[in-house]
């Protein structure tokens, strides 16, 4: 076994821990714009198991497995950087990551700064978030998202040598206007969608009770800070604006086409994640109280009309973290078009549900609904948002899509989960694999913050989280093939107090298991789940390779202190090599000077053939 | 376990504890390290003992001094904690206990054993000189003791204390050569609660730039392009115009008063709307760097590489048994400025703390850097400290130690540029346009500043905390401004307005009962457990407080 500390090892312990962050699967769809597919085969991928660093040195180190076998070939392969934030196309002018206003006008601060979405030269706050690579008219674009108020999305196209390296192309960066849709909000993951197009996600939806003062403000300072986007005036904005899944599209002229898919719902949106049927995707909702989504579009490829589901768990037993049946209670069908309109005219959250305060016994009056989300317990009466003098369907559709959460309690959905984070897809088994970053809150059955609604999950607490798996079937009812009909705890982390003095003292589950699992990736034709942390419950972060046959959990990685990496993605074939993107920021012990960068690891040959 | 183990086990607990307290605090110095460490005794020594006031007393009246630190920060401080003054909000559970024990700890066996002389004869030794004159830190850190040297490379890599407190008409530190080492020191308005001299300590601060601010064009060391480039900072961080010596503009090729014109100019004017392009810039060589973009000026930032120094230290008295500082030194603060961070940067962090606040509620903030090079708050600037050791000697703080500094300079509304002092230093019409130490003159006849929306600061600070200390413990204090029916004291607030001296100085006796109290803490070396002296034990703080527990309180400043 060899430990490099080099910042390479970092990305490629990232990256591998992204693995096939599901998204993987669907590359070579039989679309005629795609390349061809390749030969399925098994791949196996392995790598040496490194220890818990135990001395500072060691834990401000990165830490990875130095060898990477992939079908019984040791692999020589490398990190390379495509391009940093704030990098500036000398040719169209454009700067990477900087948000534009509803007019497209670049947004600069008082002292003249660019609005580029970065955190502070210490690595204090958020940027660059996810990208994606498609393979469209023989070309490669990437397409970047950004985790900010008015985040930009940003495409730039790549070239790919004889080696299979890549590099930005001058002159081809070139903003994604989204002011078509409202502009763009604290973009998270994504997927590179089987049919090559960017799928997004914005998060942490702003609350649809807020109310523009005479200040100019609402007074919700994470919300208010949307302002620059319409130029100073948050009375153009409206909450409703944000908290959908984006989708990018590049056209045959190489053009970025824009959508907002207000078809799939409003709320936290964490990541969407298309199944190999090009219809149905699975929608995590990342916070306290969130629900567990589907949504099933009309027509393959296209994600502008379907019919969402939320999912009930209909608990089968409370042993190793919840085994459960998943029931999908239909929240309705509608468009982009039908919500978008709803959108448009800046609706409140007083429009669309009548609420009362719970008695003294937390029940509700009669004629409310009991529910609990991440707004807690509430008693809630839809209204007449149309103001058509009936609550009917109409109403019902415009309140699935606006406050999706809500609504899906009140129609009797599951809304207790805690953290969901990562979700991909096993096609050689059929399991899709959740992960959870806890369990707690609304998952325990009767904790503190868990009054009304229906406690489905009566399961016990976990802070170290749960990767759970669900089986993928046919549903003739449902219309798709790519059911999840039932759920359990498939590998957990392991609560653990250390004594004082122990080696190990300082972290809080067992550092030999998961913590917090945030990304998950599962190689496709393989037995390999890579589960990635992003915990405060290790003292550094790690990267796990978990054996689904065996059950055997191998530390591939560890970063160092404080140091982060997001959205790792994997690329199994682009014209015959393979990557693994991810978002990093320098981890050196650098006093400034640490903007997010994107790059790769590899590029990998998995087609043993092809290099024979 | 068998049975054997635990009697082992038993015993050994019991070595450790049972002789009560004292080993319990044992206990939690053993975790101390001057590097970064997995086990601290507090991980979240950054929130001060101040955060767990009970903001009401039994009989229900509301007590807001959470506003002086949590409100709505000017730009580009983009934090919002007004939302503090209304509930404790501890997300994290661990943070729902407050740890610093020494609140409620009674110390009057060690003061009643400290007669007054000793005491005295202890804070007027210094520690920061040696008979000969020496810095004695700076002597030790030439080849520092090993433990101190967190890096393990057997040389000092962080800050050496080098100010000489040998201050020109100016303010300007000079060496016993007469050479000026780049200190600088200036009076300011205390800031409202703990850091009252009446409550514990007083305290001076210096003000270092880097060395582009002090040269002119040609890069020579020049005393009056430092002063100017001084008075530019102070003008960006208090965003008012700033009176300087007469000055010929043409000289600077810079038009300081912003009249239009290279002329005679008496003071920095701020304009500063860079939108409209009109901007700040400094003169010498720090102006040419700034028009190569090298250097950069906005309203609110200090220049990356400008240092604070900030002393803190006993209550000495004076023959008129007035109080002043002491020549021992308590802590030798410093800070240093290591990277830039523009307004969409700043404001970008202070955002980011909330969605992680939202997405991980339990989780506790973490510092890089260690006690050697300083922690790093992550918002641009690295802290640092030395801190008396059980024989009174200054050590560096410990990695735990330095934590504490964190939460104040950086977490909180109430900063400019992470600093408490120079947007409250005195200027313009005060002596010296405020550029000198406390014992040149002493805060006797200062005035009352005013806040933003015009409200005299101290007296709106004593109406609505009437102690004066955030742990309403200073009954001297309430005494003087209130009488026995809680009744302002209307002479007691005309004076204040006029000489803030009538609160921030003790009386002699509470001076060195503060002084003996501290002492008990420094023989205890439990800084760890609170470093605010306290006459007595408190009931006025929580040990334990719910997150989410209203305060009970109105929001007293936005």
């Amino acid at each position: 076994m060899k430990t490099q500390n080099l910042f390479k090892m970092s990305l490629l312990a990232a990256a591998t821990a992204s693995v096939l962050s599901g998204c993987s699967i669907e590359i070579g769809s039989d679309d005629d714009d795609e390349p061809a597919p390749s030969q399925p085969e098994v791949t196996e991928l392995s790598f040496a198991e490194i220890s818990v660093p135990l001395s500072l040195d060691a834990q401000q180190q990165v830490r990875a497995s130095g060898e990477v076998v992939v079908n019984g070939q040791i692999q020589s392969i490398g990190y390379r950087k495509i391009m940093a934030t704030a990098y500036e196309d000398q040719v169209t002018g454009e700067k990477f990551g900087l948000s534009k206003d509803y007019m497209d006008d670049p947004i600069t601060f008082e002292d003249g700064s660019d609005y580029i979405c970065n955190g502070t030269n210490a690595g204090v706050g958020s940027g660059l978030d996810f990208n994606s690579i498609l393979q469209k008219n023989d070309k490669l674009y990437m397409v970047s998202q950004f985790e900010c108020q008015a985040g930009s999305i940003y495409v730039q196209e790549l070239a790919q040598d004889e080696y299979g390296h890549l590099s930005p192309v001058e002159g081809t960066l070139q903003h994604v206007s989204q002011k078509n849709e409202f502009g763009g909000w604290v973009h998270c993951a994504g997927q590179t969608t089987p049919w090559q197009s960017h799928l997004g996600s914005e998060e942490y939806e702003p609350s649809g009770d807020l109310t523009v003062g005479d200040d100019g403000k609402t007074g919700n300072f994470y919300y208010d800070a949307v302002a620059p986007y319409w130029k100073g005036d948050l009375t153009m904005s409206n909450p409703y604006y944000y908290g959908w899944t984006p989708e990018v599209e590049i056209n045959d002229k190489s053009e970025a086409e824009y959508t907002k898919h207000y078809s799939m719902g409003r709320f936290a949106h964490e990541l969407a994640y298309v199944m190999p049927d090009n219809r149905t995707v699975y929608l995590s909702d990342d916070g306290t109280n969130g629900g567990f989504y589907m949504f099933i579009a009309d027509q393959e490829k296209d994600l502008s009309a379907g019919t969402l589901y939320a999912a009930k768990w209909v608990q089968k037993s409370k042993e190793n973290y919840g085994t459960a049946d998943l029931e999908w209670v239909n929240l309705g069908h509608a468009s982009n078009a039908e919500i978008r309109a709803e959108v448009a005219k800046k609706p409140h959250l007083s429009d669309i549900f009548d609420f009362v305060d719970p008695d003294e016994n937390d029940q509700c009056a009669t004629g409310y609904t009991s529910i609990s989300t991440s707004a807690y317990h509430e008693c809630v009466k839809l209204k007449d948002i149309n103001q058509d003098s009936v609550v009917d369907a109409a109403d019902e559709k415009i309140a699935s899509r606006l406050e999706t959460r809500r609504f899906a309690a009140y129609k009797g959905a599951t809304t207790e989960f805690r953290k969901e984070e990562g979700i991909t897809y096993n096609a050689k088994d059929g399991k899709l694999y959740l992960a959870m970053s806890e369990v707690s809150r609304g998952m325990e059955d009767g904790s503190s913050r868990e009054t009304g609604g229906y406690n489905h999950i009566r399961v016990d607490a976990n802070a170290c989280g749960v990767v759970y798996e669900l089986d993928v079937m046919p549903d003739s009812n449902i219309g798709s093939d790519y059911i999840a009909k039932n759920m359990r705890g498939l590998v957990a982390g392991v609560p653990f107090a250390y004594a004082d003095g122990d080696v190990y003292a300082g972290n809080s589950c067992d550092v030999n298991s998961i913590a917090s699992p945030d990304n998950v990736s599962y190689l496709e034709d393989s037995n390999t789940l890579i589960i990635g942390e992003d915990t405060s419950k290790h003292v550094n972060n790690m990267i796990w390779s978990y054996d689904l046959d065996s059950g055997k959990l191998t530390r591939i990685y560890t970063a160092p202190l404080d140091a982060e990496t997001t959205s790792p993605f994997w690329y199994k074939d682009i014209n015959g090599f393979g990557y693994l993107t991810a978002v990093a920021q320098h981890p050196e012990g650098r006093e400034s000077d640490m903007e997010s960068e994107i790059g790769y690891v590899g590029p990998f040959r998995f087609n043993v053939e092809m290099d024979k | 376990m068998s049975k054997q183990q635990t009697f082992v086990l038993l015993i050994l607990a019991c070595l450790a504890g049972c002789s009560g307290q004292q080993s319990e605090l044992e206990q939690a110095l053993s975790k101390q390290t001057f590097t970064r460490t997995n086990v601290m005794y507090n991980e979240a020594a950054y929130v001060p003992a101040q955060c767990y006031t009970k903001t009401q007393d039994e009989q229900g009246n509301s007590y807001n001094s959470c506003y002086a630190c949590h409100a709505n920060g000017k730009r580009p401080n983009y934090i919002n904690g007004t939302d503090l003054q209304l509930e404790y909000g501890f997300t994290a559970e661990y943070l729902q206990t407050n740890r610093w024990k020494n609140v409620f700890r009674d110390f009057s066996a060690h003061t009643q054993s400290l007669t007054d002389e000793a005491i005295l004869s202890y804070v007027r030794e210094s520690n920061y000189f040696s008979e000969d004159g020496e810095i004695v830190l700076a002597k030790k850190l030439k080849s520092p003791p090993k433990k101190w040297d967190a890096n393990n490379n057997g040389k000092w890599d962080g800050f050496i204390p080098d100010v000489m407190f040998n201050f020109d008409q100016n303010g300007f530190d000079r060496t016993s050569n007469g050479e000026y080492t780049g200190w600088r020191v200036f009076a300011y308005a205390p800031f409202p609660g703990a850091f009252m001299p009446t409550n514990g300590a007083t305290d001076d601060v210096m003000i270092r730039l880097p060395s582009a601010f002090q040269q002119n064009a040609q890069g020579n060391f020049d005393i009056h392009v430092y002063q100017l480039n001084l008075a530019i900072v102070e003008a960006l961080i208090q965003e008012k115009d700033i009176s300087i010596p007469v000055t010929d503009e043409q000289k600077y090729q810079v038009d300081l008063d912003k009249n239009g014109e290279l002329s005679i100019a008496q003071q920095v004017t701020y304009k500063w709307a860079p939108k409209q392009d009109v901007y700040m810039y400094y003169v010498g060589k720090a102006g040419l760097l700034q028009q190569q973009d090298k250097v950069k000026a906005a309203a609110g930032l200090f220049p990356v590489g400008s240092e604070f120094l900030h002393t803190v230290r006993y209550l000495d008295l004076n023959e008129q048994q007035q109080v002043q500082m002491s020549a021992r030194i308590k802590e030798v603060r410093y800070s240093k400025k290591v990277s830039w961070n523009t307004y969409a940067q700043l404001q970008n962090a202070a955002l980011s703390e909330i969605k992680e606040k939202h997405d991980f509620p339990d989780r506790l903030r973490t510092f890089k850097g260690d006690s050697e090079t300083g922690l790093y708050t992550g918002l641009g600037w690295k802290y640092q400290a030395f801190i008396e050791d059980k024989q009174g000697d200054l050590r560096p703080q410990t990695y735990e130690e330095t934590v504490f500094c964190m939460g104040c300079h950086s977490g909180i509304s109430a900063t400019t540029d992470l600093n408490f002092s120079f947007a409250r230093k005195l200027n313009n019409q005060e002596f010296k346009n405020g550029w000198y130490h406390w014992n040149e003159k002493s805060i006797a006849g200062t005035a009352e500043p005013q806040m933003a929306d015009g409200r005299p600061e101290f007296a709106t600070y004593l109406k609505n905390n009437p102690w004066g200390d955030e742990f309403r413990t200073n009954q001297e204090v309430y005494n003087k401004f209130f009488d026995n029916k809680s009744q302002t004291k209307s002479e007691m607030f005309d004076a204040l307005q006029h000489d803030l001296s009538v609160l921030m100085l003790p009386s002699p006796q509470r001076a060195v009962a503060l002084n003996k109290a501290y002492h008990a803490i420094v023989q205890e070396q439990s800084y760890i457990w609170g470093r605010t002296p306290l006459l007595a034990p408190t009931n006025n703080v929580h040990q334990f407080v719910e997150s989410g527990t209203p305060t009970g309180l109105e929001v007293i400043v936005k």
